[in-house]
């Protein structure tokens, strides 16, 4: 192929500018489809390998707080051409201790510390099935079932979507729905909402929650190189959301002292509408590809929230890539969020001194290696560093509180090893 | 090499049947024959173990394509749908969008590219002799040309009878970007496909060079070329008429076929190389060129392609 032959004298003619006419660009667009109406047969479950099996295990470690251990188990089996059984299994350990919501300073002669925390240690495993079929050619079925369960918390869930590709393949909407039923049932019952800790009893030994969420999403081949996804989801969800275990001290409105630590239960609304837009770009460049995605959520209780996420997959050698990826989360506060109430005031409806309802900020950095041997199978190993803050000093924190340092600060490891096979 | 009529070629399922070399300049160099002639990959790799199994990668694509598509397979979709004798044939996903793209460049060729073209064949022998058809036999096939007359409603697909499909002039520029992609999943950038003269590279090679690609002069083919083409990341595809034509009176009569008249088109090129971002991009484009006759390095200019043709 290396060739240095002059061109001979003939009429040769060379032509060569860079603008697309309107037939190349048809052409380069329909054969951008024509190629991916066929599964990679090597890459994916073909019916030569009609088996994929991934495990892995995961380590989670917060600093002074949680540390989940987790292992995850997927296998996916082709049954044809056009049908497929997933099964997913996972079990995971969480152990340690989160913040419970109380004003760290109780009375101005404690020294002050961490945030207030209520260890905890559970166990939770949770199943899931998806089906996936053909319709028509161009039509998709998928049918999901998840069941996880703790000791204190269980989960139960039904999901369809339906998916055509349009266009040649270049264009794919999808419509999905879902509906779970979460059931929460702590050892010590539900207690009467935003009553002092004293004063608070016993109302149920447990409580429900459902959740309806609706998809609408497409996918669009924009070039050869990029891919763009779009998907809209409209959440709602009525029933218990109130969390159990979290408290809202209640200080003096001048001085900020929580004598005595009185706090009170916490009560969020029972219904809650939410809206999420999620952007997704895939560009492949000369060997690596650049995911980018951009989500934004909004929902009745106040809350918006911005996630951006890169991911850079570059090949190091022919078997072993490397993937870093950044991403960026902020939300704002939901209306009901207070970080402490006063001990003057009349109870509000709703108070929540959770620090996931607070205005926060949550960045991640992390790197993937990837290795795939000669034999098959692709080993991956994932380092993520993340650290979440938020407003030490919130507009309603008064007196000693605010020099307290409300929020508590979260930093995290997150170790992950996996290895994948397809047989 | 893309022809809109091809020479027959007889389909010999073979196994593996790889040989590799270390060339002069460092890279490897798998051979195979498939889609009925010599299949090159070229691979930036330092051990040959693995050079093996990514050229097997790319030899079992090709024998899969022809073994589907080929029509001279006898297990083959296409021989399935030219022997259906006037009934309806349900095809799979990949054969259904391989007839959606035909579709397509048919139309983008204004009914001048036609995989149903391939029956004039039976008037037409290339044998580089002065043997011109009878006119009377030529006019006698028109009524079973012409993709207008075939019913396709995907998945399934209805051809008149008498009427055959032949997917050669789609076909091996196909299996190279279908092979191309398996390398790619596998991981492979310093590489490239070269099923007969049809040839994408999947990137440069591992010292960020180009890979050379040399134009075959199709006055000497197989002796001479006639330019080095550098290629990164692009498709390339020959069409020509290098030993395909027919000479009476001092007139050249190529074998590209217009479906309309059922005569060679006038004027055109012997031979166009195009290159674009896939193979079957330039496979096409250099066709539809083909087809325009005289208007083929205007067409080109026109819609942008890096192009040489030679008259």
């Amino acid at each position: 192929m290396q060739l240095t032959k002059q061109a001979k004298k003939g009429q040769a003619k060379k032509g060569q500018t860079r603008q697309g006419g309107a037939v190349r660009s048809l052409l380069s667009a329909a054969s951008a489809g024509l190629l991916l109406a066929v599964p990679l047969a090597h890459a994916e479950g073909s019916s030569d390998e009609p088996w994929r099996v991934d495990v892995g295990t995961m380590r989670y470690s917060e600093k002074n707080r949680i540390n989940v251990s987790e292992l995850n188990f997927r296998a996916k089996r082709q049954l044809g051409e056009e049908d497929s059984l997933s099964v997913r299994a996972d079990y995971d350990s969480v152990s340690g201790a989160s913040p419970t919501g109380a004003a760290k300073i109780q009375t101005t002669s404690s020294a002050s510390g961490g945030a207030p925390m209520a260890s905890f240690k559970a166990a939770r495993t949770a199943m899931g099935v998806d089906w996936d079929t053909s319709l028509t050619p161009e039509t998709r079925l998928t049918l999901a079932a998840d069941h996880s369960s703790q000791k204190t918390y269980s989960s139960a869930g039904l999901g369809g979507s339906v998916a055509r590709d349009f266009n040649q393949r270049n264009t794919t909407l999808v419509f999905g729905a879902s509906y779970s039923v979460d059931t929460i049932k702590p050892a010590n019952g539900i207690h009467t909402e935003l009553m002092t800790t004293n004063a608070a009893t016993i109302r149920a030994a447990s409580e429900e929650k459902s959740q309806v969420d609706l998809q609408l999403g497409i996918t669009q081949v924009l070039t050869r190189e990029a891919l763009l996804q779009l998907n809209y989801v409209r959440g709602n969800a009525s029933g218990y959301m109130t969390n159990p275990y979290k408290i809202i001290s209640e200080v003096d409105p001048v001085t900020g002292v929580n004598a005595n630590g009185v706090a009170r239960t916490e009560k969020r609304p029972d219904k809650r509408g939410s809206n999420v837009i999620y952007a997704q770009l895939n560009y492949a460049l000369e060997s690596a590809v650049l995911y980018s995605s951009y989500r934004y959520f909004q929902d009745d209780w106040g809350i918006k929230a911005h996630t951006v996420d890169f991911k850079y997959r570059k090949p190091i050698t022919e078997r072993l890539y490397i993937q870093p990826n950044i991403r960026l989360y902020t939300q704002s506060a939901a209306d009901f969020y207070r970080s402490m109430l006063y001990t003057t005031e009349i109870t509000p409806a709703y108070a929540s001194a959770d620090y996931r309802m607070a205005k926060m900020h949550t960045n991640s950095v992390g790197v993937k290696l990837g290795y795939k041997p000669l034999s098959g199978g692709e080993f991956t190993t994932r380092v993520e560093v993340m650290r979440q803050d938020g407003e030490q000093q919130p507009d309603d924190a008064v007196g000693v509180q605010k020099d307290a340092g409300v929020f508590p600060t979260l930093d995290a490891v997150l170790f992950h090893i996996g290895y994948t096979l397809a047989f | 090499m893309q022809a809109h009529v091809k020479q027959r070629v007889s389909y010999t399922p073979e196994p593996q049947n790889i040989t590799l070399r270390i060339a002069r300049e460092g890279h490897v160099v798998g051979e195979f024959q498939a889609l009925g002639g010599p299949c090159e990959v070229l691979l930036d790799l330092p051990g040959l173990d693995d050079a093996r199994h990514f050229v097997a990668l790319a030899a079992d694509e090709a024998r899969r394509i022809e073994a589907k598509f080929s029509r001279y397979s006898a297990s083959g979709v296409v021989h399935r749908i030219n022997n259906a004798k006037g009934r309806p044939v349900t095809l799979d996903e990949e054969a259904a969008a391989l007839l959606d793209f035909a579709q397509t460049c048919h139309r983008l060729s204004d009914g001048a590219f036609d995989i149903t073209s391939g029956v004039l064949r039976r008037a037409w022998t290339f044998d580089g002799s002065d043997r011109l058809p009878d006119p009377a036999a030529v006019t006698a096939l028109l009524p079973h040309v012409g993709w207008h007359r075939v019913n396709w409603n995907r998945p399934e697909l209805r051809l008149p009878l008498g009427m055959q499909i032949d997917l050669g002039g789609v076909g091996k520029e196909y299996a190279v970007d279908q092979a191309a992609r398996q390398l790619s999943a596998a991981g492979i950038s310093a590489a490239l496909i070269n099923f007969g003269g049809d040839v994408f590279a999947l990137g440069p090679r591992a010292n960020g060079e180009p890979w050379m690609v040399g134009i075959d002069d199709p006055r000497a083919t197989g002796q001479a070329c006639v330019r080095a083409v550098p290629l990164y990341r692009s498709g390339l595809a020959t069409s020509g008429d290098a030993r395909r034509f027919l000479q009476k009176d001092g007139e050249r009569y190529g074998h590209i076929l217009n479906p309309k008249t059922g005569w060679p088109v006038r004027g055109a090129p012997r031979s166009v190389s195009v290159k674009a971002d896939s193979c079957v991009d330039a496979g096409m484009l250099a066709t539809f060129a083909m087809l325009k006759g005289p208007d083929a390095e205007n067409f080109l200019k026109t819609e942008g392609a890096e192009h040489f043709i030679i008259w």
